[in-house]
């Protein structure tokens, strides 16, 4: 989840996207190329082992009834043309090869031109907006799903697989007695900071329920500010979380 | 350095307003980027259609003085960036020009498969034996008794000849050529004329590094290549289809496979809730189709199914297992924990999950091989002999899902009936309707 998110030097925002089943596998990916096309982008569809190798009934829609978008395309004068300058949604429109735009492209910090910009201010200004462009759009870009929340003492956070072990933990908690809801995370990054933050000052904890030894739940502990504590259910992998694995640490949870 | 004169014959070509480049005076890699310039000008290709492609390094900066569409790559990645490029618009042509250590160091893996794949990129390496950017150090083309910053590593190793690999891999044009020779240009043409992988090789002088230890000059570098092997014949033996027209062409005779099957609930399930079934067997007993099998079969019930498979790597030897759940609600926990029927053809896959048996209780049921022995379990157990019935080892599993199905456990005859419809066709589905229809007269017997 990391590696998605800081795989690489310097910073940036990055798209991710957990699909929890194999039909959502399906439309995520769909979504991921329309984000990719949309923001200008890499998306990553971040399914993991359960869910790649998972089979289940997927209904695949007509080729006419999916949508899809297109990037922007450069326009005007190809004389004046900048390939980095920021349009609608600080987004730059893009001109394709062979367009006859003659565009520049490098993996350096670069200019509007696409010139290699290696100096501070140059980095400060390419960096800034390539970050804004996510951050600035975060609501249309995150994707959450609430189950059984709105009453909850004890929130679960998870994504994937672990996401359908968790739907699973909060009926049977809920049939002990123990008032539990769920946040499922369709979109890893950027991360719904807000959505944990109000979750946090309404709750009594916070379980994040996933397929490693903690790495979202440092990042739900970080969004909580200390206002309710934040739990692990979490193991190395190889077998999907028990339900009861997790109602345990909710029962335990609701009796402190 | 002067500013770009007004009236230099390849302004067209480049970005005048990003020069003075950063080569360094006497550099090879100006005499190779101008010559690849004016090859480009004299192609007669439309230059609106002509993209470059660079790596990494000083001959990686040359996409960024060129006024084309061009592309400033990852190290070593310009050969796969350049092949997406060109199989994704075929219209364009396309060039790369790099250097040694960035096409045959780091990106020499992508160099030999592009070789071997010929799609139509025309390769241009200014080689000049280091890695002039980072310092000196010795690249894949470093002659043994060259001097250079990377101490004596370079005298251990063998250097390439890049293009006797080029001919190796497949390539049906590479030409090594002096930076100094007069029809360098000409060889660049030659070589974007070539229809498929060409690579032009061009031996040149790095100034400010490799060639302050080591004396080399365009007599030394002539007198090298004069010692290197003709290559005329290979080239010529490896002449075939352009990569990407071959997989248009191949691609076009293709027929667009049917939609999945839209599976209609018909029959009403034997048993309601969440059913887990657990199909434990060796490799080839055709395990992970029996899942299939369920899973089709509860379709065909209205259920929800999921399967999940476990089988080593390979194929063909030990254990194959595939956990299925059916339920008439959408299925959230995936996992098998208790299952409510265990299935056990052959030891391995018994082995394999033998820590479930004790857990199991007498609403379990347990339909076993005879010759399959179990750990100790409470679980309800029904014996095939399947040896007896003449049933062979790859057709156990369909067997035992007519014996279930004879029994209404998990699915009926119905379902079953409908899941090989579903998933076989022609003979092979003959043969296992007719499969089904001998094993159905030997019921399992409780063990």
């Amino acid at each position: 989840m990391m590696q998605a998110r800081w795989g690489s030097h310097g910073h940036y925002e990055i798209i991710a996207l957990a699909p929890a089943s194999p039909q959502e596998l399906f439309h995520l990916t769909i979504t991921a190329f329309n984000l990719s096309e949309t923001y200008r982008l890499p998306v990553l569809v971040m399914a993991d082992e359960v869910v790649g190798h998972l089979s289940e009934r997927v209904v695949i829609p007509p080729a006419a009834a999916v949508k899809t978008r297109e990037r922007v395309p450069a326009s005007g004068r190809r004389d004046r043309y900048k390939p980095f300058q920021r349009g609608a949604c600080g987004v730059a429109p893009m001109a394709a090869a062979g367009a006859g735009y003659a565009v520049h492209v490098s993996g350096l910090t670069h200019d509007e031109r696409g010139y290699p910009d290696m100096s501070a201010a140059g980095q400060e200004k390419m960096m800034t907006w390539l970050t804004e462009k996510i951050r600035a759009n975060r609501d249309k870009i995150i994707q959450t799903e609430s189950y059984r929340l709105d009453d909850a003492e004890i929130a679960i956070v998870s994504y994937g697989i672990s996401a359908r072990s968790s739907l699973a933990a909060v009926d049977e908690a809920r049939a002990a007695g123990i008032r539990a809801g769920l946040l499922r995370l369709v979109t890893v990054w950027p991360f719904p900071e807000e959505l944990i933050r109000d979750l946090a000052g309404r709750v009594r904890a916070l379980v994040t329920v996933e397929l490693n030894l903690g790495q979202i739940h440092l990042e739900v502990e970080r969004c909580a500010r200390g206002q309710a504590p934040a739990i692990l259910v979490g193991h190395a992998g190889g077998a999907v979380i028990p339900p009861e694995e997790i109602v345990a640490r909710l029962s335990a949870v609701s009796r402190t | 350095m002067k500013a770009q004169p007004a009236d230099h014959p390849l302004n067209g070509l480049l970005r005048t307003e990003r020069i003075p480049h950063i080569w360094c005076p006497g550099c090879g890699i100006g005499t190779a980027f101008s010559a690849c310039l004016t090859a480009l000008l004299n192609s007669g290709m439309d230059l609106t259609k002509t993209a470059m492609v660079s790596g990494i390094g000083c001959s990686g900066r040359a996409a960024g003085y060129v006024k084309l569409d061009s592309y400033h790559t990852t190290h070593g990645r310009a050969i796969p960036f350049a092949t997406g490029m060109k199989l994704a618009r075929p219209e364009l042509n396309v060039v790369v020009f790099s250097g040694d250590g960035d096409l045959f160091a780091i990106g020499g893996n992508h160099f030999i498969h592009g070789a071997r794949r010929n799609v139509d990129l025309t390769v241009v390496c200014v080689n000049n034996f280091n890695y002039g950017m980072t310092g000196g150090q010795c690249s894949a083309t470093t002659p043994r008794e060259a001097q250079v910053e990377s101490g004596f590593l370079n005298r251990l190793e063998a250097p390439l000849d890049i293009c006797r690999v080029a001919a190796a891999a497949g390539a049906g044009f590479a030409a090594r050529v002096s930076g100094y020779d007069p029809l360098l240009s000409e060889r660049m043409q030659q070589a974007i004329r070539h229809d498929g992988f060409a690579l032009v090789d061009i031996w040149g002088i790095c100034p400010g590094r490799y060639g302050k230890r080591n004396p080399i000059s365009p007599g030394s570098i002539n007198a090298a290549l004069d010692r290197l092997p003709d290559l005329t014949d290979t080239l010529a033996a490896n002449a075939r289809d352009e990569y990407g027209r071959a997989y248009r062409e191949e691609a076009a005779k293709l027929v667009a496979p049917a939609p999945p099957a839209l599976i209609e609930a018909r029959f009403p399930p034997p048993q309601g809730g969440r059913r887990e079934i657990l199909l434990l067997g060796s490799a080839g007993q055709r395990i992970i189709t029996a899942g299939e099998i369920l899973c089709l079969a509860a379709a065909t019930a209205g259920l929800h199914a999921t399967q999940k498979n476990d089988y080593p790597i390979t194929v063909m030897r030990g254990h194959s297992v595939s956990e299925v759940v059916c339920s008439d609600r959408p299925i959230d926990y995936t996992g098998i924990d208790r299952p409510n029927l265990v299935v056990a053809l052959a030891q391995e896959g018994v082995a394999r999950k033998a820590g479930i048996f004790r857990e199991l209780g007498p609403d379990t049921v347990i339909l076993k091989a005879r010759d399959v022995s179990l750990p100790d379990t409470s679980g309800t157990i029904l014996e095939l002999d399947f040896k007896a019935l003449g049933i062979r080892s790859q057709d156990r599993a369909l067997a035992a899902l007519g014996e279930l199905a004879d029994r209404r456990l998990v699915l009926t005859r119905d379902m079953l009936g409908a899941a090989l419809q579903l998933r076989f066709s022609g003979r092979l589905l003959d043969a296992a309707l007719k499969q089904l229809e001998a094993g159905g007269n030997s019921p399992a017997v409780v063990g």
